[in-house]
């Protein structure tokens, strides 16, 4: 597949402190592709560089083969931006917010109508459109920034916490909008809510202190961990003494406890029974058994034990 | 770019009409009775005879524009920058940051001479300037050099400074040096020679000089215009090399 976005050793530096090291990658066009990590990963630091925002200390970025450093001018009518801050003028209106931006990219009064009535409507933002930015929710803002970062079509569109600041209705409009999307445009987004990331998403990006550490779908990436299994066991009393002796069962993985409850992975499903042997006769309260998810990936030990 | 610029001021101005519309009734006329009403009386005539009130007409409106023109660049240049808002976006749109500056400056510059106008036409009515159509264009003319070379002050300040406290210390210095400092209400004449000495190589001061010598001597001083002409183009382009630097991009 023909490549959007390409990335050939880009990195970026605070002072001392690297930011990203050296990144190599390319996303397909027209895929959905969300980077997911900790604080401080770097997440919104590369969307930061892809959107043109910042400049890439080192390495060289390109959008549909063209260098966002010396093709500038070009690159940027190619490119959406939601950051994930608000950043509205917050003495214009949500409609002369979206229209002055269209009018800042040379688009028509009358294709910027046309856009704007027809992304309000799938987000729902027709009633708002005419108050100032300073009066409304900041997940109202957020969506009339999705809107703005599509009012001139671009064909990369990137999204920091496209859904930051929603209510649940708000934020199913806008992972309907951003499906209808895909395909048509390029879409990168950051997002900490890992339950709409396993959702929607083509691929999967990882980062951890500047470096992408897992990268494929949700599918692919937890191959690795299919054999696993999640279990939870509520004890009526999980006392200190229980816990450490269900811990020295050899089959548990990567062990741990909120409050009553006893937390593992096993790689089958006989380790459960395992611990139940082990507590046998200790009054429980509930059981849970979960297939492995986007939450489990990242938890650092045991992706630390599992995965590496 | 400008097109774009110009229909967010005019947004800008439609969602606060009102209260904008109020204020700029009263601050031409607040300044004309503060200033012009009391100065007519101390000072009376200028150096070179001619009556104060025709002197320090063209003064008088460069100062309210000066003023008009400080809260765009206020609020696009600081405030927004410094919460994060606007201005970063506006710079992802596909111009150069020299292009966005000379916009920004020249929306500002549009929007004082509006002001300015309509301010000098009050005026007109209120003292007896004793000016021509031909002299007003002129004084229009040096207007636009004077908001252009102040714009650039603001813009400057604006992107340098970070602490609200210090900026706002600074614009009142600056206004210090606009009313007092370069001859636009009181001659440089007046103050002590080694300070007149300084002050008058001011780019403001040999503006003044040159728009009064114009004005009231109807010669037009090509050496002190030429020179401020390339003061502010290239003020502008450092301007937007500056804004360059502070967005990292």
């Amino acid at each position: 597949m023909e490549a959007s976005v390409t990335l050939k050793k880009v990195g970026k530096l605070v002072k001392d402190k690297t930011i990203l090291a050296g990144l190599t990658f390319g996303i397909e066009k027209g895929s959905l592709v969300a980077i997911v990590g900790d604080n401080d990963a770097g997440k919104s630091t590369i969307l930061r560089l892809l959107a043109g925002f910042e400049n890439p200390d080192y390495g060289n970025i390109y959008l549909h083969g063209l260098n966002t450093n010396k093709r500038r001018l070009e690159t940027r009518k190619m490119v959406g931006y939601v950051p994930h801050e608000n950043d509205l003028d917050p003495w214009l209106t949500l409609a002369q917010n979206i229209k002055f931006y269209g009018h800042l990219f040379r688009v028509d009064s009358a294709t910027i109508q046309r856009r704007l009535t027809h992304y309000a409507a799938q987000l729902d933002l027709e009633p708002y459109l005419n108050e100032l930015a300073s009066r409304v929710s900041q997940g109202i803002q957020k969506r009339a920034m999705i809107i703005r970062s599509l009012i001139h079509n671009p064909d990369v569109l990137i999204m920091d916490e496209p859904t930051g600041f929603m209510d649940a209705s708000s934020i199913r409009k806008t992972w309907d909008l951003i499906e209808k999307l895909k395909g048509d445009k390029t879409i990168i987004y950051v997002s900490n809510s890992l339950s709409e990331v396993e959702q929607s998403h083509d691929r999967i990006l990882v980062f951890n202190g500047g470096r992408i550490i897992l990268d494929g779908h949700l599918d692919k990436l937890l191959e690795s961990t299919i054999e696993y299994h999640q279990f939870q066991i509520e004890f009526e009393t999980l006392t200190d003494e229980l816990f450490n002796h269900l811990c020295k069962v050899v089959t548990v993985v990567s062990p741990n406890r909120l409050g009553n409850i006893f937390h593992f992975y096993g790689r089958t499903r006989s380790v459960f029974f395992d611990v139940l042997t082990a507590a046998s006769g200790l009054p429980m309260v509930d059981l849970n058994v979960k297939k492995l998810g986007l939450r489990d990936l990242l938890d650092s030990e045991f992706a630390g034990d599992g995965l590496t | 770019m400008i097109l774009a610029l110009l229909k967010r001021r005019l947004w800008l101005w439609q969602n606060q009409f009102i209260p904008l519309l109020i204020l700029f009734l009263i601050f031409p006329i607040a300044v004309f009775s503060l200033f012009d009403l009391s100065m007519r009386n101390i000072i009376i005539q200028s150096l070179g005879k001619i009556p104060y009130d025709q002197w320090a007409f063209p003064g008088i409106i460069t100062i309210i524009g000066s003023m008009i023109i400080f809260p765009p660049i206020y609020r696009d240049y600081y405030h927004l920058r410094v919460h994060g808002k606007v201005l970063k976006t506006v710079a992802l749109a596909p111009f150069s940051k020299r292009v966005m500056v000379h916009s920004f400056l020249s929306v500002a510059v549009l929007e004082a001479m509006i002001v300015t106008i309509g301010t000098s036409i009050l005026f007109v009515n209120l003292i007896s300037t004793g000016f021509t159509f031909g002299k007003m264009f002129g004084l229009y003319f040096f207007l636009i050099l004077f908001y252009g070379l102040i714009g650039n002050i603001f813009i400057t300040m604006a992107l340098w400074i970070e602490s609200a406290t210090i900026y706002l210390l600074a614009t009142f210095l600056t206004y210090c040096f606009i009313i007092f400092g370069s001859g636009l209400l009181f001659e440089l004449d007046y103050f002590p020679v080694s300070l007149e000495f300084m002050l008058s190589l001011l780019p403001l001061s040999l503006l003044s000089k040159a728009m009064h010598l114009a004005l009231f001597s109807n010669s037009i001083e090509w050496i002190l215009i030429v020179p401020i002409i390339i003061i502010i183009a290239l003020w502008t382009i450092g301007n937007g090399m500056l804004l360059r630097k502070k967005l990292i991009q």
